[in-house]
């Protein structure tokens, strides 16, 4: 106490002192004056001769208050608040219009000088003013400065940065390039500016990959996979060993939004998920929102990943492919005529695998293609599409049958950007997607088992999409989106009309989702970023189709036919959705987020990764929207000259509605689906936790994930909350590459998590001649062995010659290297030769090399 | 009929190709409580039914089921009331041999046993199947396939199943059953409808691989069962199975229709018998 009082004894010492030194003190007391009779005041007292034009002064009230002040101090509390600066020039004392300083729009796009690609998230980082923006999702940037000389740094990883110094007189568009990192081995540690944009920004839970990272990942036989790389990530789980599907944050497979180039994709694997769906040479970037969307996107609980294909190369033609142990793939791009239009188009086929004397034919293949037109410096306009099949047809002559099984993705996109104004972007899609599976069964053999059996859901969208950057402080998205869906859960129909067999058909479901959003993220201050919004979202079922209803029981009730267009049910809800980032230090970031999300479409799935022939079903009488919940608090932290990127991220969320199905659900031909239905609540949470590091040549991450994830569902486990198979304690893994030369490079991964929830027999009895497994009352209370495994790659590129285009490089990579046989199903059989019981387990890759050789030129 | 098999066969093609499987020892815990099973079914057939009663037992144990005796097991068809006799200290009970059971009742089995009471009750549906003929295809060297020929009663919702029995004696246990619903053929002729099947790489009896030979006398039974059955039947094809995360659901304890937390399963169904030969010049 005595130590403060001193202190404040010195400082009004300091300040009377001050006072007295000022040659003139004026005395003032004034509440509510106009300000020229305060002028007149002090011109009376002081003998200052003050300038001024009536105008600028006319009906302005002051009020002021001093006693034997210096005259600035006066001056500045009486002009304090109006739009009136002073300047004193020997005794006189102007007093003018403050001169707002001039605000021109620097905008433009960014690009990648090689191929003229645009880069999504490039940052713009406005030196003088320690700010910066970001590239959208066209590679689009704008930002408002004062005139005068500013210096922008524009950058992107694995690119060289960009330093333009920009004298603002107007406002201007200006077009940037970026050139790649020649030096592959002096990786530039890009000045720390990047990464501390980076931490500023308000989302927390974003992953993002580029073509060459998912390439560069070692994966089973050799076959890039975007789900196998994103599962090494934290927070994001496989469901089961070689299946596409992915877990993220312990969510169902179906609560992930798969985009491609804004289309909804409904099948992202190949040969039920062994294999992906996407072609990592047609990528160009994708991001994966763990949570923490942003009001622009919903429809899914869990998480949107964003995968956007390349534009094609504006400068010269080019051509990029590879021969590996499973496909063949090629991708040309180059410009059309002129710079302005661009093409990409790739392709990949699997050989074909013949087994059993060609009794079994089994291949896929898939087409990406892209046309980009610049019309003019306003206005874009994009196509791309995507169409994906698998074929397995198979024929056995010892069951006496044949089978084929199609699965077809096929996506169109088209976009176009349309700038208003150097501040307003504005992005109109529209998207048709279609996902139908085939099943033909006996088509050339006799008898009732020819049928024919398919299901498809179609989805057409058309959204309407702006992003206004009034000034640097302030983005802000909003947006209408409308999307209607024809859904054809089974239809089964008889091959020829040979064979007669009733029609079997599933009611249609046809529906229209319209939403509504705005969302604004906001530099509130140099250290905290927020970033709110607003999603309003409307789902209703729609006719023409019949409705089928059910009793408290789930048995059926009674059916009734809805007219075309006739609404059958609706629902809506509003999503608010909030983040926060505020920085403790340049190098520290904390962030914060809230977030709510409806989904209204899911995919009845009853096993742990699913099937490609799990049908969609929609929200209806029966089944209410699921809505969820999600918070999470992370912590941020650049170390080591930013070369070290090192999180840890807390998550909860609580989900209401959650779907899940009764024991033992009848899904295959059942026209009472939705009586299979259980519905209750499921909760989620972990901390996940990330080094990164990026150190000259040794390159990589280290994930670890402890989650946990449960359901409570009244009429399963006997209403006790029960673990979710895809819930994995701890998950754990590591990549680390390093350059070992300019040509060759070492990869490795490890992974490790724990084994999936299950439940394992306490007792068995014999029914029927069956010895049927007794479990525990409580579900999924037992779990598989853990899962182990690593991964090396090497990757061993050719000579590079000045005048050379062609580059080609080998990848040997062995998947599974110690050959850990890791459970994919565990089973109990009889052994009846030796009449006991056994457990035994299917296991899919011991060690896996494969090699291939990829190209560009 | 088998609507799974299609999709099983894509996975096994598929995953045949690397997947490989494997004994492990496992530790499990073992249950100390032991259960009342009880197992039988009526049908319309003039013959001794039997029930078999048993308790459960350790999930990884050599033995074979404990016999349950000395119970008192009781039949009522709605109307009246039959005692079974158990046939020594077996655990089986027995109906008279001239007892059969009537379609459209509803069958109440009462077991009394260490002073506990155990009911289960099952409705005996028609036949919803005039079957006209079975025959049978050698399709490959071990491989017999089994088929129907006949019309399905277009006013009910029928469930079948079709076990098998070789030369008199049961050759399937539940799981393979191939039960199946009237979906797709309500009302309808059909011909040879594929429903069972033996192979002998992979079905075995009493430790022996199954074959057919000259002169195997071969009976398909064609039941009409209640859709509870045909649910529980297809609830032991998915907890007898292998469980892949593709096509499985995770494992649950199936639900029978006993009461007072005995396990196993009391029904009634109507059934055809034919029989068939098996001779060299098919």
């Amino acid at each position: 106490m005595k130590l403060i009082n001193i202190l404040i004894f010195v400082a009004l010492q300091a300040i009377t002192l001050n006072v007295q030194a000022q040659t003139t003190a004026i005395t003032i007391h004034a509440e509510h004056v106009q300000l020229s009779q305060v002028i007149e005041h002090i011109e009376h007292q002081s003998g200052y001769l003050f300038f001024y034009k009536d105008n600028d002064v006319k009906n302005i009230y002051v009020s002021v208050s001093a006693d034997k002040a210096p005259i600035e101090t006066v001056l500045s509390q009486a002009l304090k608040g109006s739009n009136l600066n002073y300047t004193i020039q020997g005794r006189s004392i102007n007093i003018v219009r403050k001169e707002i300083p001039k605000r021109y729009t620097i905008s433009g796009y960014v690009k990648d000088a090689s191929s003229g690609e645009s880069l999504i998230g490039a940052t713009i980082y406005i030196k003088d003013l320690n700010t910066g923006t970001t590239s959208n999702a066209f590679g689009f940037y704008s930002a408002e400065l004062p005139e005068g000389e500013h210096e922008l740094q524009y950058s992107y990883v694995g690119m060289k940065p960009f330093v333009q110094k920009v004298k603002l007189s107007q406002n201007t568009h200006t077009n940037v390039s970026l050139s790649p990192n020649a030096q592959q081995l002096k990786e530039v540690v890009v000045t720390s500016s990047v990464k501390e944009v980076e931490l500023k920004k308000p989302d927390a839970g974003v992953e993002k990959l580029s073509g060459t990272d998912i390439s560069s990942i070692p994966a089973p036989l050799g076959e890039a996979d975007i789900s196998k790389a994103l599962t090494l990530l934290p927070g994001v789980q496989a469901t089961s060993e070689g299946s596409t599907s992915f877990s993220v944050r312990g969510g169902g497979v179906d609560q992930n939004l798969i985009l491609l180039d804004d289309a909804p994709v409904y099948n992202i694997g190949h040969l039920l998920g062994f294999f992906s769906a996407f072609n990592a040479d047609a990528i160009k970037n994708a991001e994966l929102y763990k949570g923490d969307m942003s009001a622009q996107y919903g429809g899914r609980l869990s998480s949107l990943l964003d995968i956007r294909m390349r534009d094609g190369n504006s400068q010269r033609f080019s051509a990029t492919g590879g021969l590996g142990t499973v496909t063949s793939h090629l991708m040309l791009e180059g410009p059309i005529g002129t710079n302005k239009l661009t093409f990409m188009l790739s392709g990949r086929g699997s050989y074909p695998v013949k087994e059993d004397e060609d009794d079994v034919l089994i291949f896929f293949y898939d087409f990406n293609g892209k046309l980009a037109w610049t019309i003019n410096r306003n206005n874009k306009l994009y196509f791309s599409m995507f169409y994906g099949r698998d074929a397995i047809n198979g024929d056995f002559d010892d069951e006496n049958s044949d089978i084929k099984f199609g699965f077809i993705n096929n996506t169109q996109t088209l976009r176009w950007n349309h700038i208003f104004s150097q501040k307003l972007f504005s992005n109109i899609t529209f998207v048709n997607s279609d996902y139908t599976t085939t099943l033909t069964q006996n088509e050339t053999k006799e008898g009732i088992n020819s049928f024919k059996r398919s299901s498809d859901l179609k989805s057409q969208g058309l959204k309407d999409d702006f992003t206004w950057y009034p000034n640097l402080k302030n983005t802000v998205a909003f947006g209408i989106q409308g999307t209607y869906y024809t859904i054809n859960p089974i239809t089964i129909k008889a091959v020829s009309d040979k064979y007669v067999i009733s029609q079997f058909n599933a009611n249609k479901i046809n529906a229209l989702e319209l939403s509504a959003y705005i969302s604004n993220t906001q530099k509130v201050t140099n250290r905290l970023t927020l970033r709110y919004g607003l999603r309003f979202s409307q789902f209703r079922t729609l006719g023409k189709t019949t409705q089928y209803y059910y009793k408290e029981d789930h048995s059926f009730d009674y059916e009734k036919d809805f007219g075309a267009g006739k609404t059958i049910k609706s629902y809506q809800g509003i999503e608010p959705r909030l983040s926060s980032s505020f920085s403790i230090n340049p190098n520290t970031s904390v962030k914060a987020s809230y977030s709510r999300y409806y989904q209204y479409l899911q995919q009845a799935i009853y096993s742990t990764s699913g099937s490609p022939f799990d049908s969609w079903f929609t929200a209806s009488p029966t089944v209410k929207p699921q809505v969820s919940d999600q918070f999470s608090l992370g912590i941020f932290k650049l170390l080591h000259h930013n070369a070290i990127e090192a999180s840890a991220n807390l998550f909860y969320k609580n989900n209401k509605n959650t779907i899940a199905f009764k024991d033992h659900p009848q899904l295959m031909v059942n026209e009472n689906m939705e009586g299979e239905l259980r519905f209750g609540k499921s909760y989620a949470y972990g901390l996940e936790c990330q080094v990164k590091f990026n150190l000259n040549r040794f390159n990589g991450s280290l994930n670890y994930t402890y989650s946990d994830s449960k359901y409570k569902i009244p009429e399963i486990n006997g209403g006790e909350a029960y673990r979710s198979p895809l819930s994995h304690k701890h998950d754990f893994s590591l990549m680390a590459s390093y350059d070992l030369s300019k040509r060759v490079k070492l990869s490795a991964n490890w992974v490790y998590y724990s084994g999936m929830p299950t439940s394992f027999p306490i007792a068995r009895y014999e029914v029927g001649g069956n010895l049927i497994p007794i479990y525990s009352e409580r579900r999924n209370e037992d779990k598989y062995p853990d899962y182990h495994r690593l991964d090396l790659s090497v990757v061993w590129r050719g000579k590079e010659r000045p005048k050379r285009r062609w580059h080609g490089e080998w990848v040997f990579s062995l998947y599974n290297a110690y050959g850990r046989r890791n459970a994919w199903s565990i089973y109990f059989d009889y052994d009846k030769s030796n009449q006991r019981v056994v457990a035994k387990k299917y296991y899919i890759y011991t060690f896996v090399p494969s090699i291939s050789y990829n190209f560009k030129f | 009929m088998n609507k799974l098999i299609s999709f099983a066969s894509l996975i096994l093609i598929i995953v045949s190709i690397t997947s490989c499987d494997e004994e492990i020892s496992l530790k499990i815990k073992d249950s100390d409580k032991t259960f009342l099973v009880v197992d039988g079914y009526i049908t319309n057939d003039t013959t001794s039914h039997c029930i078999h009663l048993t308790r459960s037992s350790k999930f990884f144990s050599n033995d074979t089921a404990s016999a349950v005796t000395d119970a008192i097991v009781t039949l009522n068809d709605g109307t009246n009331t039959i005692t079974l006799s158990e046939n020594g200290n077996s655990g089986y009970y027995y109906t008279p041999s001239d007892y059969y059971g009537i379609a459209g009742r509803t069958y109440t089995l009462s077991i009394e046993v260490d002073n506990n009471h155990y009911e289960a009750s099952s409705y005996m549906p028609e036949n919803g199947f005039a079957v006209d003929s079975v025959n049978y295809k050698h399709n490959s060297d071990t491989k017999w396939s089994f088929y129907i020929s006949g019309r399905d009663d277009a006013d009910k919702t029928s469930y079948y199943a079709f076990p098998l029995l070789l030369n008199g004696k049961m050759i399937t246990a539940y799981s393979r059953w191939e039960s199946g619903d009237d979906q797709l053929i309500n009302g309808y002729y059909e011909e040879n409808i594929e429903v069972q099947y033996i192979d002998s790489e992979e079905d075995m009896y009493q430790g022996e691989k199954l074959s057919c030979k000259d002169g195997d006398v071969i009976t398909l039974h064609v039941c009409s069962i209640t859709k509870d059955f045909y649910d529980y039947l297809y609830a032991i094809y998915l907890e007898t199975g292998e469980h892949d995360p593709i096509l499985y659901p995770q494992p649950t304890n199936i639900k029978g229709n006993i009461s007072n937390g005995a396990l196993g399963y009391f029904t009634t169904f109507s059934y055809i018998k034919r029989t068939l030969v098996i001779s060299d010049t098919n």
